[in-house]
C-alpha cells in the first residue's frame, strides 16, 4: 500500500514550509529585533552618561591640558592643521553611474 | 584519585588534538566568519581607497529578497530585474554604511576587506608601538558576543581586552569626542556671530557615511559641513604628534588602530588627506565584530577580565563624549558646551531631553541667555536628510545646527556592530 505521505515527501514539504516561513518572517522579525537591541544600547549609553562624574566636554581636565600645552585654543592655527579637514566633490562618479542607467 | 595516568594522557591528548583542530579551522586565512558576517581577510590597498568595494553580495547566497535595497540609503545595491540577484554596482554611490549587510536575512552580504591580519602582525612586531583607539559605541556592544546583554557597559573590560591582545597603549576616542565638541561648538558660535564666513546651518561631520553622501550626491552643501575631522581622525593625528612627544616615542614606530562600530570608518581612515601628523594618521581600522573575533581567536576570557582604564594624556572623557554613540548625542553634547560658552552661566541641568529619541527627524529650539535662540535638527537614517537638504538648497532651512547619522539610531546600531545569533538566519 502506498502511504499518502512518504518520508521523503514529508521532509520535502517540511523544508519548503520552513523556507517559506523564514522568507516572510525574517526580514520582519529582524527589523524588530534590531530596533529593540538599538534601544537597549541607547538606554545603556544614557545610563552611563548619568553615572559619569563629568558630563560636559569643557570640564574634562585632559581637554584643558591639551589646550594649555599644545593646541592653545579652539580653532587655533595648530588645531586647524591637525583637527580640521577639507572635503572633495565626488559627484562625477555618481553622474557617470546615472548616465549608465543606474537609478541612484 | 579517579583519573589515572593513562586516562589523563588520553584526555590531554584529546584536548591537544581538539585545540590543533580548532586552530587549523580558525587559521583559514582567505575568508572567515567574523561574528556571523563572512569577511574576506584581504588587506585593503589604501591607494585605491575610492575604488574599493568594502561590501558586496555573494551571488551564490543572495535570494533576491530585496531587503538590502530597502535598507540602502542610496539605492546602489539592487538587481537588474525584480527578484533577481542583488549586488553593489559600484564603490561610487555606496557610502559603506553596511546597513544592507546587517539587515540581510540570509547572511549573503560580505565585508570585502579587513585589517585583522595587519593588526595581528603589528602587535607581533616588538619594535612597533600599537595604539588602540576605541569609539564610544563599541563599549555598549562588545560584551554581546561574550554573553553580556545589549547595552551593558563594557568599557573597562574592553580596555583590559585590548591590553590582553597586546596593544601597547589605549587612547580613548571619547577624549577626542570631547575635543570635537570644543572645536565644532566653537565653529558653530563663530558662524552664528558672523566671525566666520561660512553658511548656516552647520552640519556635524563625525559620520563618514554622511560625509561621503554629501560629497557624492550633494556637493553644493559641502560649505555647510563642519570642517572638523571626526573624533577618531583627530585622535590619529594627535597620537603621532602630541601623544608621541609626551611619551617620548618616535612617531614612526606608532601604529594606530581605529576601532569602530562602523564599516565606513575603514574608508575614512584610508583617505589620503588623513596624514596631517606627517605619517598616516590611522594605520588600520577594524570594527566591533572584528575586535570580538580577535579576542576569541586569542582565547581571552572576556567576561572574566578586570576593568581597566584608558591610558593617561588622551584617555579621560565625559558624559558628553559617551553619548556620541546615539542619535542626538553630538547635538546634546554641543548644546552643553555652547550654552555655557555663550551665556557665561552654568547649566542647571545638562539633560536636553528634547533632542533625544528614535524619530528619523527631530527638531528643537534652545534659548541661550544673552545669545540667540538656536534651532537644531537631528537626522537619524540617511534617507531622512533629503527633504532637509532640499530646503537648504532653496535657502529655506530654518535651522542653525543639524546632526546627521547614517545608521538609524546612530552608531550603537552601526554597520560594524555584532548581530544577535537568534536574529540571524543563515542558510
Ligand atoms: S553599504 Fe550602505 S550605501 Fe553601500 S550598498 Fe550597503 S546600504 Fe547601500
Ligand atoms: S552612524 Fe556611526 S556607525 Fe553608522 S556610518 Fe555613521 S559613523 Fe558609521
Amino acid at each position: 500500500m502506498k502511504s499518502l505521505l512518504t518520508r521523503k515527501k514529508f521532509i520535502r514539504t517540511l523544508t519548503l514550509g520552513i523556507a517559506a516561513i523564514s522568507f516572510v518572517s525574517n526580514p520582519v522579525k529582524q527589523l524588530f529585533a534590531g530596533l529593540t537591541k538599538t534601544k537597549s544600547r541607547t538606554d545603556g549609553v544614557y545610563e552611563q552618561d548619568r553615572k559619569m562624574a563629568l558630563r560636559k566636554s569643557q570640564d574634562n581636565p585632559m581637554i584643558k591640558q591639551i589646550y594649555k600645552d599644545f593646541l592653545e585654543h579652539p580653532n587655533s592655527h595648530k588645531a586647524h592643521e591637525l583637527l580640521h579637514t577639507e572635503y572633495i566633490n565626488r559627484s562625477a562618479g555618481v553622474n557617470r553611474l546615472r548616465q549608465s542607467g543606474i537609478r541612484i | 584519585m579517579d583519573v589515572d595516568r593513562k586516562k589523563f594522557l588520553q584526555i590531554a591528548g584529546g584536548a591537544a588534538a581538539g585545540i590543533i583542530a580548532a586552530q587549523t579551522l580558525t587559521s583559514c586565512k582567505k575568508d572567515d566568519r567574523v561574528e556571523y558576517i563572512y569577511t574576506s581577510m584581504e588587506s585593503p590597498d589604501i591607494t585605491k581607497y575610492d575604488k574599493t568595494f568594502f561590501i558586496q553580495v555573494d551571488q551564490n547566497k543572495c535570494k533576491g529578497c530585496h531587503t538590502c535595497t530597502i535598507n540602502c540609503p542610496t539605492g546602489i545595491i539592487d538587481s537588474k530585474e525584480p527578484g533577481g540577484l542583488h549586488r553593489v554596482y559600484s564603490p561610487d554611490g555606496c557610502v559603506n554604511c553596511g546597513q544592507c549587510l546587517v539587515n540581510c536575512p540570509y547572511g549573503a552580504i560580505e565585508e570585502k576587506v579587513s585589517f585583522i591580519n595587519d593588526v595581528f602582525d603589528a602587535i607581533k612586531d616588538p619594535d612597533t608601538i600599537v595604539v588602540a583607539l576605541p569609539a564610544p559605541a563599541v563599549r555598549y556592544a562588545i560584551g554581546e558576543p561574550f554573553g553580556m546583554k545589549p547595552g551593558e557597559f563594557a568599557g573597562g573590560k574592553m580596555n583590559a581586552a585590548l591590553k590582553a591582545l597586546g596593544f601597547d597603549i589605549v587612547w580613548d576616542v571619547e577624549f577626542a569626542a570631547d575635543l570635537t565638541i570644543m572645536e565644532e561648538g566653537s565653529e558653530l558660535i563663530a558662524r552664528l556671530t558672523g566671525k566666520m564666513e561660512r553658511p548656516l546651518p552647520q552640519f556635524t561631520s563625525c559620520c563618514p557615511g554622511w560625509i561621503k553622501y554629501v560629497e557624492s550626491f550633494h556637493p553644493e552643501i559641502i560649505p555647510n559641513l563642519s570642517s572638523c575631522k571626526s573624533p577618531v581622525a583627530m585622535m590619529g593625528a594627535l597620537s603621532k604628534t602630541y601623544g608621541a612627544q609626551n611619551k617620548k616615542i618616535d612617531p614612526k614606530k606608532i601604529y594606530t588602530v581605529s576601532i569602530m562600530p562602523c564599516i565606513a570608518k575603514k574608508y575614512e581612515g584610508m583617505r589620503p588627506e588623513m596624514n596631517d601628523s606627517g605619517f598616516r594618521d590611522l594605520d588600520a581600522t577594524i570594527n566591533t565584530r572584528e575586535l570580538a573575533y580577535m579576542i576569541k581567536k586569542k582565547n581571552i576570557n572576556f567576561y572574566a577580565l578586570k576593568d581597566e582604564t584608558a591610558d593617561p594624556l588622551l584617555g579621560q572623557s565625559t558624559g558628553a563624549a559617551t553619548i556620541f554613540g546615539v542619535t542626538g548625542g553630538v547635538m546634546e553634547a554641543a548644546l552643553r558646551f555652547a550654552y555655557e560658552a555663550v551665556s557665561g552661566r552654568k547649566l542647571d541641568s545638562v539633560d536636553f531631553a528634547a533632542v533625544r529619541g528614535m524619530g528619523g527627524v527631530r527638531e528643537a529650539s534652545v534659548k541661550i541667555p544673552g545669545g540667540p535662540e538656536v534651532k537644531v535638527c537631528i537626522v537619524s537614517g540617511l534617507k531622512n536628510a533629503e527633504p532637509i537638504i532640499r530646503d537648504i538648497k532653496k535657502g529655506k532651512s530654518p535651522y542653525h545646527f543639524i546632526e546627521v547619522m547614517t545608521c538609524p539610531g546612530g552608531c550603537v546600531n552601526g554597520g560594524g556592530q555584532p548581530l544577535d545569533p537568534e536574529d540571524v538566519f543563515i542558510i
